[in-house]
């Protein structure tokens, strides 16, 4: 045993094996390419087979560096090489660090040969295994690029597997063997060899191995494969033979990966599950929206994938908790109305707003400007109304104009699918309704049914068919985009046609209670004993009132504070203003500054409160706060402008109307990072009312202005939607926030 | 380690017993496992695409099946190797000639041409070739089951592959009088499940 004297007996035998794995032709194979390049390359020994041929390790001989030939071992695969010679000359115009190159390309004389980069690495399932998800997402990234480049020059790799993605020891990964046509022709069919000696299917997508030609969905498939197996350890598919596991591919459910590694966060599990949907419809489209959606993920936003598995998931566990329910209403354990309630709330569940809803509530700056596009077009309808001196039809016409075009922009987009964008300027449009019908009214002057009553400019039951169309036709856009931002629109214009019944109803004579100031200390004493109770002794359900009837005893209390002056005199910053001779004293002011101090101690208060990751009602209580503070500290800037303070800046600008406009942009662009819808919407309103300012004190007499706003924000809401890309930061290192959230 | 596990090494006696039951899905999953690539690679060889290779395949095992059940096979007139080389011969012939029949006229020589092309000598070494082929497939899977994978791996770079014995050393960080041992130690095993095989087939 032992003796490297190999006997006659051996080497029949292992020739034997040789040609039954197929290997025997290699040596041959190797002889007849050297001759062919001889001078060029020199043929070291092979690497490995694919369909379209050996792969040899050769070394270029002029530049000295090592390449991979591939070369056809027989005529089939000599046919398949040549088939993808097209791919590969457009192939050899890409220049991505994640793809290995193609060097040259020969058809005569025979054989044919591809020469390609040498890529000295590992397979990526062996090079990551046991590697934290951080590192592993981060070289799978570079794999999802590298093939996202491809289909966006439309080659479809139609072989992506582990063995095809190496990673070399500075972990850069590299996509080889692209444009391998009909892998599984190399092999057999499915069924035709046992899994272990041949290839296997395990990274094919239901669809080809039904035979149908490769598109880019199916590389989604195959590369949901090996993400799966990088993450979990293991393939999403098995069976013993070939054909079981095709079958497996084509008919069973993913497993959850979350149940083999418990630490992938959930929205890493639906990007996972949405590559491996079996509907090639219901996948990504391509690489690159799977890459899109990654990067979501790893920016540590919401991702676009609802996998079919998870909602297939929660329907059954519905079902089975309404079975529940009924059981138990039926065994006397629970009442009617208890379980009325969370059939409800389950029902809900089942008839959650598709994926795109989730996208267009997600914000991020390109969001943000379509919003602020669409946004400065209703101020200038808002604004049209001002100019009473370029007539009447004229300044009516701004407003329907606008109507118009966001309408119909609207609904195109909305039946092209585009509805994320659809919903913004359908939204905008709803806005601008009541503005026109505003507009109309005052142009017509008819003061219908005109009284002592009138609360603002327009009679009480004019501000009646104002409100009560808005409201009409914010019913009208809910009931057909069934989006919870027309359910918000709907009950603020509920809210305002409600006004303005109170309005019919005289309350302009009404007093407002004047209630002691003393309130404000048992209502912080409420508060913190909430806090306890909350965070200390987890009593939830006791906390939560003791919250809301807390705040709301303290923030009644505080603005009666600042009504009644006394707020700025206690913490000293009156006098201080004083002593430093920026104010002079007046009682008005004193309420302006009072109440930003409010909005101050709102705004840290709740932002202590949001930090809070253990208390949801806290959480809550910080969310009403963050509704408060912009307008807190934005109304008195507003005033304190109206009082023409500090106009100290050039052209006769004055320093609130600036801080109006910059501090309401400033909540916009703050509501990004936290998601903090209270900021964001407030702050659009501020904008409006910062450029209604700017509006009054510069541009008076320019009837441009509106029509220049109009313009600008079409223009920004268009840039917005069709380049995104200029308003969201570029990630091209990714950032694993993603995961730091979710651990 | 007994040779349960792999297909062509094992006894068919059970196998065929297993058969006769038609409610017996795993004696035929068996079965099919065994003989389906085998016929597969047969009917690829004589001249069939894929497609008709796999129903090649499928029919001669739906055939052979039925022709047991009644009866029609008896070991002692022959062996079961011969009998589905018997079938297997007869389905791509037919399938050759269906093909045939479904092409136009002026392609028609073509075809014929095809079935005249699977002499009874070539189907017959076909599939001697391709059956020995996949003893020997067999006996190598139950050696990679059964040793170090390290050892199979040597075996694979070193015998198989032809590197020189230092650079496969090198490669696995072990020895050089490890990758002989190992060759032999592969070799010496494959040659004993051979020789089983042999004695236990059809």
């Amino acid at each position: 045993m032992g003796s490297p004297e190999a006997t006659s007996d051996d080497q029949e035998l292992t020739r034997r094996l040789r040609d039954a794995l197929g290997w025997a032709d290699e040596g041959d194979l190797q002889r007849r390419l050297q001759e062919r390049v001889a001078g060029d390359y020199e043929v070291l020994g092979p690497l490995g087979r694919g369909a379209a041929g050996v792969v040899f390790k050769a070394r270029d001989v002029r530049l000295n560096r090592p390449v991979a030939i591939k070369c056809p071992a027989d005529s089939a695969q000599r046919g398949r090489l040549v088939a993808i010679f097209d791919e590969a000359r457009t192939l050899a115009q890409i220049s991505h660090p994640n793809v290995a190159a193609v060097y040259a390309l020969s058809e005569s004389p025979d054989p044919p040969i591809m020469v390609m980069e040498f890529v000295d690495g590992a397979p990526i399932d062996e090079a990551l295994a046991g590697q934290p998800i951080d590192r592993q997402l981060a070289v799978f990234r570079q794999v999802l690029a590298a093939v996202a480049e491809l289909h966006r020059r439309g080659i479809v790799h139609r072989d992506l597997k582990p063995g095809n993605i190496l990673v070399d020891r500075g972990g850069t990964a590299k996509v080889l063997d692209m444009g391998i046509a009909e892998p599984m022709a190399a092999d057999g069919p499915a069924g035709a060899a046992p899994t272990s000696v041949a290839g296997t299917p395990a990274y094919l997508a239901p669809e080809q191995s039904r035979g149908a030609p490769a598109r880019p969905s199916a590389d989604v498939f195959s590369l949901g494969v090996v993400l799966f197996e990088i993450l979990t350890g293991q393939r999403p598919f098995h069976g013993d033979r070939a054909a079981d596991l095709v079958r497996a591919i084509c008919e069973t459910p993913a497993p959850l990966p979350r149940s083999l590694r418990a630490e992938i966060p959930g929205p890493l599990q639906a990007i996972m599950l949405a590559a491996l949907e079996k509907d090639p419809a219901r996948r990504y489209p391509t690489a690159q929206h799977f890459l899109l959606d990654l990067d979501r993920f790893l920016g540590g936003e919401a991702v676009i994938a609802d996998p079919t598995v998870l909602q297939d998931v929660l329907e059954h566990g519905i079902t089975r908790h309404v079975g529940d329910l009924d059981r138990w209403q039926n065994d006397r354990l629970i009442s009617r109305s208890e379980c009325d309630y969370f059939v409800d709330k389950y029902e809900r569940l089942r008839d959650r707003e598709e994926f795109w809803v989730l996208d267009s509530r997600r914000i991020s700056f390109s969001q943000v400007a379509l919003h602020l596009g669409a946004w400065g077009c209703v101020v200038a309808a808002f604004l049209a109304q001002r100019y009473q001196n370029v007539g009447d039809g004229v300044r009516t016409a701004l407003p329907l104009v606008i109507f118009a075009v966001l309408l119909g922009l609207g609904v195109v987009l909305w039946r092209r699918q585009n509805r994320r964008v659809a919903l913004v300027l359908l939204m905008a449009a709803s806005m601008v309704w009541p503005l026109f019908v505003y507009t109309l009214l005052d142009a017509l002057k008819l003061r219908l049914g005109g009284s002592a009553d009138d609360m603002l400019w327009l009679t009480n039951p004019e501000w009646l068919i104002v409100t009560g169309s808005w409201a009409v036709l914010c019913l009208l856009f809910w009931n057909r985009t069934k989006t919870s931002a027309f359910a918000l629109l709907w009950t603020l214009s509920a809210v305002a046609l409600a006004t303005a019944v109170f309005a019919l109803m005289g309350m302009k004579n009404w007093k407002p209670d004047e209630i002691a100031a003393h309130y404000l200390v048992p209502g912080a004493v409420l508060l913190g004993i909430a806090i306890v109770l909350d965070l200390g002794w987890r009593k939830v359900y006791v906390a939560t009132p003791l919250y809301i009837i807390g705040l709301a005893i303290v923030v009644a209390a505080a603005t009666k504070l600042a009504l009644d002056g006394p707020t700025t005199r206690w913490v000293g910053v009156w006098a201080m203003a004083r002593e430093l001779g920026i104010d002079e004293f007046n009682p008005q002011r004193q309420i302006y500054y009072s109440f930003m101090l409010n909005g101050a101690a709102y705004l840290v208060f709740g932002l202590l409160a949001y930090r809070s990751t253990q208390s949801r009602s806290l959480r809550r209580i910080a969310t009403i706060l963050f509704w408060l503070a912009p307008s807190h500290l934005l109304i008195p800037v507003f005033r304190l402008e109206h009082e023409r303070v500090w106009r100290v800046l050039p052209h006769g600008w004055s320093v609130p109307e600036v801080v109006l406009l910059v501090g309401a942009l400033a909540f916009v662009l703050a509501s990004v990072p936290k998601q903090m819808k209270s900021f964001f919407f407030s702050g659009l309103a501020y904008v409006a009312l910062g450029l209604y300012v700017v509006t009054v004190n510069h541009f008076e007499d320019v009837f441009a202005w509106p029509i220049i706003l109009a313009v600008g924000g079409l223009a920004l809401a268009v840039v917005a939607w069709k380049r995104p890309a200029m308003f969201d930061r570029a990630r091209s290192a990714p950032t694993p926030a993603g995961l730091r959230r979710d651990r | 380690m007994s040779s349960d596990e792999h297909p062509i090494t094992r006894t068919s006696t059970a196998l065929l017993e297993g058969l006769r039951d038609s409610g017996d899905e795993s004696a035929w999953r068996e079965f099919e496992a065994r003989y389906r690539p085998l016929v597969f690679a047969v009917a690829r060889r004589l001249g069939l695409q894929d497609a008709d290779a796999e129903d090649a395949a499928q029919e001669t095992l739906a055939a052979f099946v039925q022709a047991y059940r009644e009866h029609r096979y008896d070991r002692e007139k022959g062996r079961l190797r011969q009998w589905l080389r018997g079938i297997a011969c007869h389905k791509v012939r037919d399938l050759l000639r269906r093909r045939g029949r479904e092409v136009s006229a002026s392609d028609r020589t073509d075809a014929e041409r095809m079935l005249e092309q699977v002499p009874d000598a070539h189907a017959q070494s076909a599939w001697d070739d391709e059956w020995s082929k996949a003893v020997l497939r067999d006996c190598l899977e139950q050696v990679r089951g059964e040793v170090e994978p390290q050892t199979f791996e040597a075996f694979l770079l070193f015998a198989l592959r032809e590197w020189p014995a230092r650079r496969v050393a090198e490669h696995l960080q072990i020895s050089e009088a490890v990758v002989y041992q190992s060759k032999s130690r592969v070799l010496k095993r494959v040659r004993e499940l051979i020789g089983g095989a042999e004695e236990e087939i059809g």
